[in-house]
């Protein structure tokens, strides 16, 4: 029973989480211009502003449009769009699946190719490969999303013509936005993957692992790697802030349809209840993948059950 | 993080090993030695171009000579040595857009980073030392900052309160106070303890004092970590902005405005969207590698793992 506790904590941390994010958008959004003037047509007279401003709910106090805010909210109405005229939690929904198909092939990417060359460079510390491996993972840590993102259109789509500069259709169009969003995932997962190995390899039960006459394949793969993959878990749950974040711009970047580019767009056109219900899915998003992140940890870990990660 | 929790009390074991293993001879005082020479020289570099730019940049950034526009770089086809990296749309030098690019890109991330980094160690105090409810409060404002897609919350603030510099250091200084914050606090926790404290509470000394003479400087090692790996960030962030259109405006030069500017012309002018990029990607770089050293050097096995996330 207890992890019916967990799961009971989680969604309300989850709910609260939520109405954190919600409101700190609503301010946000709130803090300056009037929505009424964006939408209202050039030369439009005080009246018509009015009347825009009574159809948008804006001529009541910032207290009730905040109350109704949250209670359309509930309901899953988050106001409609001023530039489509189409309810801005539709569009945004439409456009999630493209950002979770790309935040997931690059998360996936990532841990694919980090655990394997963590391990490499662990088991060959100080060699030349491990030198190249961790030089490398540096690099991507430092290299920006927008450029490296850029560069790879140069010569991947325009100078070689291996793959599509920019859009969505077939599995060729993910391929350099995937690459390009994991980069850094990639980067920091192959540098905790060598640390947690070279820790666990030096801890006492590897030892006696191998004073037992153990080889080294099944010292590495049946008892090492295991705990190993522990803060790796950890980790790839804390990035996915930095993967969202990483998604507006490769989004942009690669003129990919969704969420993260459609906010920028929004904003350009001061579409406040499309940034709205955007940001908020995307927060919505990322918190229940954090959350389910977390109950996976636990189950992995028996050790942090009932403590406060 | 919870992963630092659970590795605390495997400690011993690991040192241990690590002592064990770094006894035999290997060769690693190269590669420390290279990583700050890096760091020294794009550092320079730097410096230099922020103080002096009109002594080193051949043009002025906004000169802007049509008849020269999108001109390759001295060694391509059709470049000139009169523009030694090219030229962008505009006809404006990009070397020279570079060279002063260095200025706000600068003195944007080190305000930022010393606002928040100030902030951030001084709640990290407070919390470390005081503890009860206000220790609970900044742990769980950092846990949720530092998961939160923060790239997200800055582009609304940036959207709507407006595209100044100000605000843009405030938005930036916001984004550095956790990670100051949580390695202060956890610093300070382990100091508390020690006897050096108790012996300066024991002839008398006030909290005041205890926490800016006795535990200020027990941190700052931690601190200069932090800070580098913190500038590398706020560099990445602030250029991230720029590039959305959300960062530092236009006549200021600004190497994220002009990945941003010039991207349209890629296909054809790749060379204005190289150099600004490559330039971001090497402060960066230098400010990565510089952390990792000092960590090195000031803490070769405790704090690999924490920092490495």
């Amino acid at each position: 029973m207890a992890w019916l506790g967990e799961v009971g904590r989680a969604l309300g941390h989850l709910l609260i989480v939520m109405l954190g994010t919600a409101s700190l958008v609503f301010v946000v959004l709130r803090l300056t211009g009037d929505p009424a003037m964006m939408v209202a047509p050039p030369g439009a007279t005080l009246d018509d502003l009015a009347a825009i401003r009574r159809e948008l709910g804006l001529d009541h106090s910032i207290g009730v449009q905040y109350v109704e805010f949250l209670r359309k909210l509930a309901v899953g109405d988050l106001a409609e769009s001023f530039r489509y005229r189409r309810p801005a939690l539709e569009i945004v929904s439409e456009r999630a699946v493209a950002t979770v198909q790309l935040a997931l092939v690059a998360q996936l990417l990532a841990i694919a190719v980090a655990i394997p060359l963590g391990v490499i460079a662990a088991i060959r510390r100080d060699s030349w490969i491990d030198g190249a491996l961790t030089g490398l993972a540096t690099l991507g840590q430092s290299i920006p999303h927008f450029w490296l993102g850029l560069m790879a259109i140069v010569v991947f789509a325009v100078h070689l013509g291996w793959l599509p500069t920019s859009g969505r259709g077939g599995w060729l169009h993910l391929v350099l936005p995937a690459i390009t969003l994991s980069s850094y995932s990639m980067a920091s997962l192959t540098r905790l993957m060598r640390s947690s190995v070279l820790e666990v390899l030096g801890s006492d039960y590897i030892r006696t692992a191998r004073a037992k006459g153990l080889g080294a394949g099944p010292v590495l793969f049946k008892h090492a790697l295991k705990n190993a993959m522990i803060p790796v878990v950890t980790l790839t749950g804390l990035q996915l802030g930095v993967l969202l974040s990483g998604a507006v711009i490769v989004e942009t970047v690669f003129a990919w349809p969704g969420v993260g580019r459609l906010i920028i767009e929004a904003i350009h056109t001061r579409d406040y209840p499309l940034v709205q219900a955007g940001v908020v899915l995307m927060a919505l998003l990322f918190v229940v993948v954090n959350q389910g992140v977390d109950l996976c940890y636990r189950w992995l870990d028996p050790r942090m059950a009932g403590r406060r990660g | 993080m919870s992963h630092a929790d659970i590795s605390a009390p495997a400690r011993p074991a690991a040192v241990q090993a690590a002592l064990a293993v770094d006894s035999s001879p290997r060769p690693r005082r190269r590669r420390l030695t290279l990583k700050p020479l890096f760091g020294v020289v794009v550092g320079t570099a730097l410096l230099l171009a922020t103080l002096f730019p009109g002594q080193i940049a051949p043009a002025s950034p906004t000169d802007q000579q049509l008849v020269e526009r999108l001109r390759p770089a001295a060694w391509m086809d059709g470049g000139t040595t009169g523009h030694l990296l090219g030229t962008d749309s505009l006809g404006r030098d990009v070397c020279s857009r570079v060279i002063y690019g260095a200025r706000t890109t600068f003195l944007v991330a080190l305000v930022s980073s010393l606002i928040g980094g100030i902030g951030g160690t001084g709640l990290g105090l407070l919390a470390g030392y005081h503890g009860g409810v206000l220790d609970e409060l900044v742990r769980k404002l950092v846990d949720m900052q530092l998961a939160f897609p923060y790239l997200l919350l800055a582009i609304s603030v940036m959207a709507v309160a407006g595209r100044s510099l100000p605000i843009l250091v405030v938005v930036l200084a916001l984004s550095s106070w956790p990670a100051f914050a949580r390695i202060v606090r956890g610093e300070v926790l382990s100091l508390r303890e020690r006897q050096f404290i108790e012996g300066a509470r024991a002839i008398g000394c006030d909290d005041r004092r205890i926490v800016l003479a006795h535990v200020l400087p027990g941190v700052s090692a931690a601190l200069c970590v932090v800070w580098s790996f913190d500038l590398a960030r706020v560099v990445v962030l602030e250029s991230s902005l720029s590039f959305l259109g959300l960062g530092v405006q236009p006549p200021t030069p600004s190497w994220g405005m002009d990945l941003s500017e010039s991207r349209q012309f890629l296909q054809i002018a790749y060379w204005t969207v190289l150099f600004p990029g490559l330039a971001i990607s090497l402060v960066v770089l230098a400010a990565n590698l510089v952390g990792d050293w000092v960590r090195d050097v000031l803490d070769p096995i405790v704090n690999r793992n924490r920092a490495a996330a």
